[in-house]
């Protein structure tokens, strides 16, 4: 018997594709869709989990919020209406229509609608996110997928040349809890080696990174979820594919990173990927000998990891390789598809989102130490072990959260020696205080 | 009659001749004094044409169009002997949704309390049979028709679309959906066609409610925007249609089919193909001699 998800990790393929265009600056989401389709997506943008009341208006993303009319008779027209209303109040740029589950099952023609708006000189391309297609990662995945596989179509002003231009791919803006600060920081690496990071979403982003794709030397893949694009940038326009597990957590990650960045381009400068390490190392060392007492004092934990793969993977090869930790479970929440390769960070390596699913394996690895998002504090607390919060942990987190490379670590270690055993309010000592 | 009117879903292949026969059996039953409700099911909107004289007749989704709540009056007419012609209408050919539409009609006429204000003592509903969707399920679903009936010919497209209404009736049957009345034999016109149907009742556990020959005055009368109930009512095939008329609305056995399964259902086919087939070579062969 199936049952329903329980505390689900992860939205619908819409709402991974509606965060996905609103973190691109300059791009304007239209969703072809009913009402809720649109009005969900924008409790998301509080943050993946974040929302937790009932709005007191409508969203404010462009919808065409469908009525049972169009549901028989076909929402083309309305589509094709809201196009035009919403390029006649939004700044140009462009407009990226997602079709979510009504219009898909209906089968609108969407292609036309949009070609239509095409030919009258403005700039827009559908997706289809229907949320049966998949989950928010798997939104991501098909937006970008569509705009790497079109971007000529696109309309778009000439990027300017960028030498050792690098795509970063594989980070969901939003569910993905702290890219902003990942993809941040990232960029910085590559940016003290000679190459310049395209991180598509954010300040470092825009609309014309989006017309400068193909012209990176490389595309650098984070997740699973980031393949596609870079598949299709590679049939396109010969632009090679460095995949790696996850963000680079530490020095090690780092170097690993660079190594293979250098072996597909020729453009990294050695001696500045020399100098590179030297301050990663250091910091990471400083960074250690800081926490060393308070680690030292936490001794070999047995710990359970549940997160994202982009960022859960990473943290388990650093404890186990590097803090000689004992792992015992990696709970993957955005489920990648195919062999994580992270079997020899972790006794067991799950891929649920569904949060009960979770709750069982973390339970199943008897743990000594969780790391995991807010929400499982509780667990924490009845397990009576210590807890480190790496996700649900609001808007800071995606400006200055991240773990990647050694200011990552530090982060890291600060959460792990920061760790308590959350306390469990039961019913009676509530009602004694 | 009873106060609780009878609801009846007759379901058919396209162009098997479901609202021919549809439209004739509201036509006998009017003329018997009956109240009928006639609602085509059909997003081609063409199920009462033969009741009304072809009159020009907004349908149920038009008016959702814009989305006003329309009048009783202003979604049906009244057609030979008094009966009430409703529409239920849909999308053009390849747009939207007609599934989704049959049910959203079947709402609004709910809302519109449209059995309550005309006291019919029948409602049929004549469905397109050959779209499998569970839009096109709705009359027989959530006990909204009683019996369901299906018109088919000995053409294997017809079989094959009354054996997923079948289906379709096992599987509403445990949550209150309507129960088989049987099929309707049409355009019977070879010998074989009628063993051909025999045959396929007796092995889904059906029954032949009714045998109607493709006759000429169907024809005629249809060429006349009428029924042969109205056209020709002294005619052979008229008859044929009241006694089919009294078998449906009549106190029946209603059952459950046993549908075929996908190779079973070939095997029958392949079997009456060399039955058929075998039959011609025969004539064939001894016309040459
Ligand atoms: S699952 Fe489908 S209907 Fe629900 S919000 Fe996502 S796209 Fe909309």
């Amino acid at each position: 018997m199936s049952r329903p998800l329980v505390g689900f990790h992860d939205g619908c393929a819409l709402h991974g594709a509606l965060a996905t265009v609103a973190a691109i600056e300059g791009v304007t989401p239209l969703v072809h869709s009913t009402p809720g389709c649109a009005l969900r997506g924008a409790f998301a943008t509080a943050g993946a989990q974040g929302f937790r009341g009932a709005p007191i208006h409508l969203s404010p993303i462009s919808s065409t919020n469908l009525a049972e009319k169009h549901i028989v008779f076909g929402g083309a027209s309305r589509l094709r209406e809201q196009i035009k209303n919403t390029l006649s109040v939004l700044p140009r740029g462009l407009l990226v229509v997602i079709t979510g589950c009504p219009t898909e099952m209906i089968g609108d023609d969407v292609p036309a609608m949009v070609r239509e708006a095409v030919t009258q000189g403005e700039s827009v391309i559908d997706v289809g996110a229907a949320g049966f297609l998949g989950s928010a990662h798997g939104g991501y995945e098909r937006v970008l997928a569509a705009l790497a596989a079109r971007v000529d179509e696109l309309r778009l002003p000439a990027a300017p040349a960028a030498p050792g231009l690098v795509n970063i791919f594989g980070v969901v803006p939003r569910y993905d809890e702290t890219w902003a600060s990942d993809l941040d920081e990232i960029s910085r690496l590559l940016a003290a080696v000679g190459l310049v990071a395209n991180p598509i979403f954010g300040p470092g982003g825009g609309l014309s990174s989006l017309a400068a794709l193909p012209k990176a030397v490389a595309s650098l893949v984070l997740s699973p979820w980031g393949l596609a694009p870079a598949e299709a940038l590679k049939a396109k326009a010969g632009v090679p594919i460095v995949a790696v597990e996850g963000l680079p957590v530490g020095a090690d990650a780092v170097q690993d990173l660079l190594r293979r960045l250098a072996a597909a381009t020729s453009l990294i400068d050695d001696a500045a990927v020399e100098r590179l390490l030297i301050s990663e190392r250091r910091f990471e060392d400083f960074a250690l000998d800081e926490t060393l007492l308070a680690l030292s004092r936490l001794g070999r934990r047995r710990v359970a990891i549940a997160g994202n793969s982009v960022i859960a993977g990473p943290i388990a090869r650093f404890l186990v390789t590097n803090l000689g930790w004992d792992g015992r479970a990696l709970v993957l929440t955005d489920e990648p598809t195919g062999d994580s390769g992270l079997s020899a960070f972790a006794g067991r390596v799950i891929s649920t989102a569904d949060g009960a699913a979770v709750k069982a394996a973390i339970r199943d690895a008897e743990p000594d130490f969780l790391i995991a998002g807010a929400r499982y504090g509780a667990l924490a607390g009845e397990l009576a072990i210590p807890f480190a919060p790496i996700a649900d942990l609001g808007g800071r987190a995606a400006l200055s959260g991240g773990f990647t490379g050694a200011r990552g670590v530090a982060r890291l270690l600060a959460a792990l020696t920061a760790a308590q055993t959350p306390v469990v309010e039961t019913k009676r000592a509530a009602a004694r205080a | 009659m009873s106060s609780t009117p009878k609801h009846i879903a007759i379901y058919g292949k396209g162009g098997i001749g479901k609202s021919t026969t549809t439209s004739n059996i509201s036509a006998a039953l009017a003329e018997s004094g009956r109240r009928v409700i006639q609602i085509g099911c059909d997003p081609k909107s063409d199920s009462t044409v033969i009741l009304r004289g072809g009159a020009e007749l907004p349908t149920v989704l038009d008016s959702l169009r814009d989305r006003a709540r329309p009048s009783l009056e202003q979604i049906s007419t009244i057609g030979f002997g008094g009966v009430l012609c409703i529409e239920a209408g849909g999308p053009v050919p390849g747009v939207g949704c007609a599934g989704r539409g049959i049910a959203a009609a079947v709402d609004l006429l709910d809302e519109l309390q449209v059995f309550e204000k005309f006291k019919p003592d029948y409602v049929l509903y004549d469905v397109l049979g050959d779209v499998v969707c569970g839009g096109f399920a709705v009359p027989i679903r959530d006990g909204i028709a009683e019996s369901a009936f299906v018109v088919a010919s000995s053409d294997f497209m017809a079989v094959f679309a009354a054996n997923n209404l079948f289906k379709a009736i096992d599987k509403y049957a445990a949550t209150g959906g309507a129960r088989l009345g049987g099929v309707i034999a049409n355009s019977i016109q070879t010998p074989y066609a009628r063993e051909l149907l025999d045959d396929f009742a007796a092995r889904t556990g059906t029954e032949i409610v009714g045998y109607v020959p493709r006759s000429q005055a169907v024809a005629q009368s249809e060429l006349y925007g009428q029924t042969v109930i109205e056209a020709q009512p002294y005619s052979e095939q008229a008859e044929i249609y009241r006694a089919l008329a009294r078998r449906v609305v009549g106190d029946h056995e209603t059952r459950l089919p046993r549908p075929l399964n996908g190779p079973e259902l070939k095997d029958w086919a392949r079997s009456w193909g060399d039955r058929i087939f075998g039959v011609e070579r025969d004539a064939n062969n001894e016309a040459r001699l």
